[in-house]
């Protein structure tokens, strides 16, 4: 059965975070108050924080996961718009293992977090915040670039990684690509790649600055829109192992087709997805 | 006092863990508890920490507990609760009530006094800190807990079990209780009970007290024991649904005891050591991973025996310990700078008024130790360690170039005098002794697993000038003994023991024959082993020219289908023989040594990836010449049974030999298999065609699956081992 390795420290598996900095993200996404960018900083950032937490044992982060942040569109990466979106000591570093992204956070926050007390109560208790990915939204979408900046990684990973739980690629966006060439090529080169134990796994993420109209893994493009069917096409078939998740987390119905892509989503769907997204079901060791 | 408990501790980390990071957790009322420096070895911990007897109060605790691998501190959250508890004065009733309350109370003490305790470790404001902190407070902890109340002067038991744990009690007779505890837990269910006793009380309320499938009688077991005879256990889930396994697989059929069954009956009712123990799990492991034998997994293992007896005179007296810190505060790279010192480890020392060290071994393990009427009789009589003869009394010489001294397998101690121009500050506080397999006949039946076997003992650091005593626990195994130093003398101490080991293939030629296929042939064919140890060049090569002829041998079974293939017979032996040496080119003896000789079984699967790594760089070689699918499989085919071999032959595994009736029919039931496989095969080679090789990765992966299955299906193995079982190795050197 693929999708069936265990995560361990000798084969880890690796999550491949592809960010749309383009300025359309400087929209307010549906259902929030914030831009989209700050929003979507703040859901990758809660989620590398969980992400270690889930490979903290006491004070040691096993290395079960590597983490990849490419973000594309922003003129700090030079003449080619596309590079590591990782800040701090990690800034450069194109992949980076979770122990390391635990210890070198670019920033820590005080954030207050709503909580309950020993009598129930609820109370508003500060906690520090570590921020890896800054909200950041200039230039345009050049997504056929990232697709193919982040296929030479991944490639790389898979080839010292044969033995691994396959890695999840997720890309988030919101607008089209402006720079004349089609995405679909690269995308569909990194699904090809694979381990032993199954093949890349493509999920992305539209967010749309509409409030509701989202489309949760559909099997059907032909409602999309152009761009959406684009997407669409990008995206993995949902493994069944994903299906069991997602219908629970969800609440939507999914077929053997649907593909691991929500079409104009807001910000409760984007939680939802990048949840889903990052919660490999192979079982760590 | 009238009764004290002789009490065994055998655990071992989940395999590519440092001990360190072992999340089960044990307690005894009365028993220094174990706690794990970072970074340390199974030397450190102290003699009494897991092996003693000691004197008991009227009412007596103790427990076990598995910390959830997917909680960052079940560690820390297993010991609080074992510790907790048999220092506690809880009554386990059949409402367990009060063992609700206790557990209540316990996650209190977590939430509200543990996690400040954890944190002052950490300098406030480090990433460490932050990290923990966030760990501590936005994570649940969770762990399997099992606890026991013995009432010492009714001879009766009480115990909860909470999650994949298991209590099981073995009569006098060796028999299991016919009214066995637990007797619903089965080896399909275990493993996915969801009732862990966690840090949160609202989730354990919702998960275990208000659940309607919790049945608290279920949890709840009670009875009673005989002084010196009854045996209780106590288990955590890795080695209970191996247990179960075994027992609803076999016990209607003791008659024809496996293997497996002979080994674990061998484990939990005879006194064997914390070696055998290690080596025994880390074989059961390797077989895992080697032959789809997915019966033991990898996770830490712990087994708490225990037997009660009147003999109170050379019992410690009893006396409630002290709980060190949970969690090692930091010290390193001055991260996060521990507020207070780092404690005395009670677990590395050994406090007034406890047994010694090198007090004697508590289990006898000689026949007269064993009770009539044991479960496992005729059939194998030669394998069961009642029946053997008793051990003599061993006094085995240290020698090396630092020290020497003498060890006495039967009180299973040992004295080591440094050598005068031995430098004192250059001999490692821990010495690591090498246990050679070279032993008698008797010993090498007994013995099941590894050809050598590492241990550790434990010495005052640093090492004194005079005789310090040093312990070691052999449990009955007849040895010898080599004493090995630190890093800086390593390569000397290889050197002398590659000599060492030369000499004593010539003199057990003469003295102490290993058994052959001569002798061997004498005992039932369910019972044949064979074993070589790599330690020479000379055995190397020997091994290395076996494993060609298996070669041949594969390659001649199917020579009529095989002829077909595009690749001559001839050259894919040489491709396959030519992949085969490449991995050991540049330094044959250091390759082998390395796979044979490592204790670690991860090191094995490394080596194992390797190969299968570079068999997967031969096919795609072979197809890209456009090479055939056939052929592809016959080197896969071939690659694989060779490397079974070579396990075998290095004595990584053990494989059992074939009943005569499945001989005379291994050549039909081989070339059956093939032709099913072929067929199999065949229609993925024409969906990968069909495919213009898109399918590629699916392919490659479901191929290997089947030629995997191939390899360790039955009929292979029996015509394999038939083959091997005519080798004599040991005559060749």
């Amino acid at each position: 059965m693929p999708y069936d390795a265990e995560i361990s420290r000798r084969n880890p598996t690796a999550f491949f975070f592809v960010i749309d900095q383009s300025y359309s993200m400087s929209e307010v996404v549906g259902g929030a108050q914030n831009s989209k960018s700050a929003m979507l900083a703040t859901v990758v950032n809660r989620l590398l924080n969980e992400l270690f937490l889930r490979a903290q044992k006491g004070d040691e982060v096993w290395d079960y996961f590597d983490i990849a942040l490419i973000s594309y569109g922003n003129d700090k990466h030079g003449p080619t718009l596309v590079g590591s979106a990782f800040g701090g000591p990690l800034a450069g570093r194109a992949i980076v293992p979770i122990s390391e992204v635990a210890d070198y956070p670019i920033r820590i926050e005080k954030r207050k977090k709503k909580d309950t007390d020993a009598t129930g109560a609820l109370i508003e208790v500060e906690v520090e915040f570590p921020i890896w990915l800054e909200p950041e939204f200039v230039g345009g979408t050049p997504m056929a670039d990232a697709m193919s900046y982040a296929y030479n990684i991944v490639a790389d990973w898979v080839i010292k990684h044969p033995e691994s739980f396959p890695p999840v690629v997720i890309h988030v966006t919101d607008g089209e690509p402006n720079d004349g060439k089609d995405p679909r090529p690269a995308a569909e080169a990194i699904r090809g790649l694979a381990t032993n134990d199954g093949n890349v796994l493509m999920f992305t993420l539209h967010l749309s600055k509409e409030d509701g109209g989202a489309t949760v893994f559909p099997s059907d493009p032909t409602r999309l829109n152009v761009f959406g069917q684009m997407l669409f096409e990008m995206s993995s078939v949902m493994p069944q192992k994903w299906q069991v998740m997602a219908v629970e987390k969800m609440q939507v119905p999914i077929t053997v087709n649907s593909r691991a892509f929500v079409f104009n989503a807001n910000i409760e769907k984007m939680i939802q997805f990048l949840e889903i997204g990052t919660r490999a079901p192979g079982e760590m060791k | 006092m009238t009764l004290a408990v002789d009490y065994n501790i055998f655990y071992e980390q989940k395999d590519g863990n440092q001990f360190h990071q072992f999340e089960d957790a044990f307690a005894l009322a009365g028993v220094p508890v174990l706690r794990i420096p970072r970074n340390s070895t199974r030397g450190v911990v102290a003699h009494d920490v897991k092996t003693g007897r000691l004197q008991l109060p009227t009412i007596w605790r103790c427990a076990v507990a598995d910390g959830a691998t997917g909680s960052g501190f079940s560690q820390a959250w297993a010991r609080l609760l074992v510790e907790q508890y048999v220092n506690s004065e809880v009554t386990i009733t059949p409402d367990l009530g009060d063992v609700r309350v206790f557990i209540a109370d316990t996650a209190t003490l977590w939430n509200q006094t543990m996690i400040q305790e954890i944190l002052r470790g950490y300098q406030p404001g480090s990433m460490k800190y932050i990290r923990v902190k966030n760990g501590l407070y936005e994570t649940t902890q969770a762990a399997a807990l099992l606890l026991l109340e013995v009432d010492t002067v009714q001879h009766t038991w009480k115990a909860v079990a909470l999650g994949d744990t298991l209590l099981f009690k073995v009569d006098g007779d060796e028999k299991l209780s016919p009214d066995r505890p637990y007797a619903h837990m089965t080896g399909d269910t275990f493993g996915n009970n969801p009732m862990l006793v966690t840090t949160n009380i609202e989730e354990q309320n919702a998960i275990i007290w208000n659940s309607q499938h919790f049945v608290p009688e279920e949890a709840y077991a009670r009875g009673s024991f005989n002084m010196n005879t009854d045996r209780i256990f106590l288990m955590t889930d890795a080695i209970a649904s191996y247990y179960l396994y075994f027992l609803e697989t076999y016990e209607p059929i003791k008659d024809h005891p496996t293997r497996e069954m002979v080994d674990i009956y061998k484990l939990m009712l005879v006194g064997r050591s914390e070696e055998y123990f290690n080596q025994f799990v880390d074989a059961k492991r390797v077989r895992e991973s080697a032959r789809g034998f997915d019966k033991l997994k990898n996770d830490d293992v712990t087994i708490m025996r225990l037997r009660f007896t009147d003999a109170i005179a050379d019992a410690a007296p009893f006396q409630l310990q002290e709980i060190p810190p949970l969690i090692e505060p930091v010290t390193d790279q001055g991260v996060a700078a521990p507020v207070d010192p780092p404690p005395v480890q009670s677990a590395v020392s050994t406090p007034a008024g406890r047994s010694k060290p090198n007090d004697k071994f508590p289990f006898p393990v000689s026949p007269s130790a064993a009770a009539p009427g044991d479960t496992l009789p005729e059939a194998q009589p030669e394998t069961m360690p009642e029946q053997l003869p008793p051990p003599a009394p061993v006094n085995v010489s240290l020698t090396s170039a630092q020290a020497s001294g003498s060890f006495n397998v039967l009180d299973d101690s040992a004295v080591i005098t440094p050598a005068p121009e031995a430098q004192p500050s250059t001999i490692s506080p821990n010495i690591s002794a090498a246990l050679n397999s070279g032993r008698p006949p008797v010993a090498l039946e007994n013995e099941s697993f590894g050809s050598t076997n590492n241990m550790s003992v434990q010495t005052p650091a640093p090492m004194p000038t005079g005789r310090p005593q040093v312990t070691a626990d052999f449990g009955d195994t007849p040895s010898e003994v080599t004493v090995m130093f630190n890093q800086q003398n390593a390569a000397l101490e290889r050197k002398k023991l590659k000599q060492a080991s030369q000499q004593r293939t010539q003199q057990s030629s003469n003295a102490q024959p290993i058994p052959t296929s001569n002798n061997a042939a004498t005992m039932p064919a369910s019972r044949k082993k064979a074993r070589f140890e790599v330690h020479t060049q000379s055995n190397i090569i020997a091994i290395n020219d076996e494993i060609l002829r298996i070669i041949d041998k594969v390659v001649a079974w199917d020579n009529s289908n095989f002829s077909k293939t595009d690749l001559q017979t001839n050259d894919l032996r040489a491709t396959v023989t030519g992949v085969w040496k490449n991995f050991g080119k540049d330094d044959v003896y250091k390759w082998m040594s390395d796979i044979a000789d490592s204790p670690i079984h991860g090191e094995r699967r490394k080596w194992e990836q390797k190969i299968r790594a570079q068999v997967r760089l031969t096919i795609e070689d072979l197809i890209h010449r456009r090479a055939s699918a056939d052929s592809c499989f016959y080197l896969l085919l071939i690659l694989i049974v060779t490397w079974d071999g070579f396990q075998y032959l290095s004595g990584m595994v053990d494989i059992e030999l074939p009943t005569h009736a499945n001989k005379s029919n291994t050549d039909a039931n081989l070339e059956v298999d093939i032709k099913a496989r072929k067929i199999e095969f065949e229609r993925l080679w024409d969906e990968f065609k069909r495919s213009g090789g898109k399918v590629f990765p699916e392919w490659i992966r479901d191929f290997w699956k089947l030629a995997n299955e191939y390899a360790v299906g039955a009929a292979t193995r029996c015509a394999m081992m038939d083959e091997i079982a005519k080798i004599n190795l040991k005559q060749k050197l």
